[in-house]
């Protein structure tokens, strides 16, 4: 923390002396001014049609390449027809597996990981020959807001995520599934279960009779695990 | 503590008629204005109290209403006033100001409400305890005099506490107790 300056029996200035710098039209005038994108005083009509419809082209293009990847894999139709709740992720085995297996396998994410083991690897090669210190970045800690997954330890859970640095001064760390999901696989019994690290994002992989459905997550703690994790955080932080 | 903040104990009508008037914000900027002149003072001495220079605060506040005003689409009512949404964005507004590096960071606060702090810690309260105290202000991470600031120096009930801090009412009051244990560690070490 900077320089801390404490106003002691400071007296405050008056109710009137603030009102004076009300002032509701700038408001008004700021915020209409960074929302609608006044372009007409920066550049010529001329440019500004040009540029919405390169833009418009742009769009158009990139919408055809995503229709058409996601149509030829005919990803959505199956990704959410099998996800629909935990019956049918019981009866998995009647839906066409070669579909599922291009959303995200386990074996995808096991080349994801070998290629950051590789990273990894190849970092602290580097470190070997120039006396760089690694910074390790901790995980802050986030606490539970909704239910997290109920995990049985024999997926070993636990030693996976304390392979990540980030993770690897915690226990009892949860999983609070995010976005597209269905609440029964918080409590459906899983064959096994991975945790996915891919662009800052975690995954669980989660595999039932040869399925297995990606399910981004988020890391959290619960109720007083979260009020440890922070003193946990505090107390290794500076290190 | 006694004393609580009045201005977070709505009437469901009170809130009922906010709630118009957000949702014809959000359609017309300009009934804006009536949740404007309504939370303007208040959060103005939010800002002031940490920023200390009433002409920045100034500046900071016009920035609170605009993005206000820019977000007030994306705001949904959640069980707790709107002021508990506009005192999070003025939060981080002023956080985002500490970064610029424009000043150095202020805390305001009253000899009565310092003596409260002691009493609550069982220290007793004179001038000595009193420095003891405001040095212990500086030791204080960012996030634990915040807590503090708001818990102690403007009486805000643990609801608000939490709404704006964004954490459960417990986790507000598991850290206050840290804080406040800090606190005495603190004036008994010295």
């Amino acid at each position: 923390m900077k320089e801390l300056n404490i106003n002691r029996d400071v007296p405050q200035p008056s109710d009137d002396d603030l009102l004076k710098h009300q002032n509701f039209e700038e408001v008004l005038k700021k915020a209409s001014h960074t929302t609608t994108v006044e372009t007409g005083n920066l550049v010529s009509k001329k440019w500004w049609y040009f540029g919405v419809g390169l833009f418009v082209v742009a769009g158009v293009f990139v919408s055809t390449i995503i229709a058409t990847t996601f149509s030829t894999k005919n990803y959505k139709k199956n990704y959410t027809t099998v996800n629909q709740d935990i019956v049918e992720v019981n009866k998995l085995q009647e839906v066409d597996l070669s579909i599922l297996n291009n959303i995200l396998t386990i074996e995808n994410n096991t080349e994801i990981q070998k290629e950051s083991d590789k990273n990894e690897f190849e970092q602290e090669e580097i470190e070997g020959t120039v006396p760089i210190k690694k910074v390790v970045q901790i995980y802050y800690p986030k606490e539970a807001s909704t239910l997290t997954f109920k995990l049985e330890e024999s997926f070993g859970l636990k030693s996976q995520y304390q392979k990540f640095e980030e993770f690897s001064i915690y226990s009892n760390l949860s999983f609070q599934p995010i976005g597209d999901y269905q609440s029964g696989w918080l409590k459906a019994s899983w064959s096994e279960v991975q945790l996915v690290k891919k662009s800052d994002n975690y995954f669980l992989m989660l595999s039932k009779n040869g399925i297995t459905i990606p399910c981004q997550v988020v890391p959290v703690f619960e109720s007083e695990d979260y009020v440890n994790a922070l003193d946990i955080y505090a107390a290794n932080a500076g290190k | 503590m006694k004393q609580t903040n009045s201005i977070y104990h709505h009437n469901a009508s009170a809130l009922e008629e906010e709630r118009q008037w957000i949702e014809k914000a959000k359609v017309n900027p300009s009934d804006f204005g009536v949740l404007y002149k309504k939370y303007y003072l208040q959060i103005f001495r939010f800002v002031l109290k940490r920023v200390g220079d009433e002409n920045i605060s100034a500046e900071i506040v016009s920035d609170i209403f605009v993005k206000a005003l820019q977000n007030i689409s994306k705001y949904e009512h959640k069980g707790f006033p709107f002021s508990a949404w506009l005192f999070q964005i003025a939060r981080n507004e002023v956080n985002l100001s500490y970064r610029k590096e424009k000043y150095n960071k202020t805390v305001t606060v009253e000899t009565p409400e310092l003596n409260e702090v002691l009493e609550e810690v069982d220290e007793t309260q004179h001038e000595e305890n009193i420095q003891l105290l405001l040095g212990g202000l500086k030791e204080l991470k960012p996030d634990e005099l915040e807590i503090l600031e708001m818990r102690y120096f403007e009486k805000r009930p643990f609801k608000e506490v939490s709404a704006i801090l964004e954490i459960t009412e417990s986790t507000a009051k598991v850290r206050m107790h840290r804080v406040m244990q800090k606190l005495k560690d603190i004036i008994t070490r010295k």
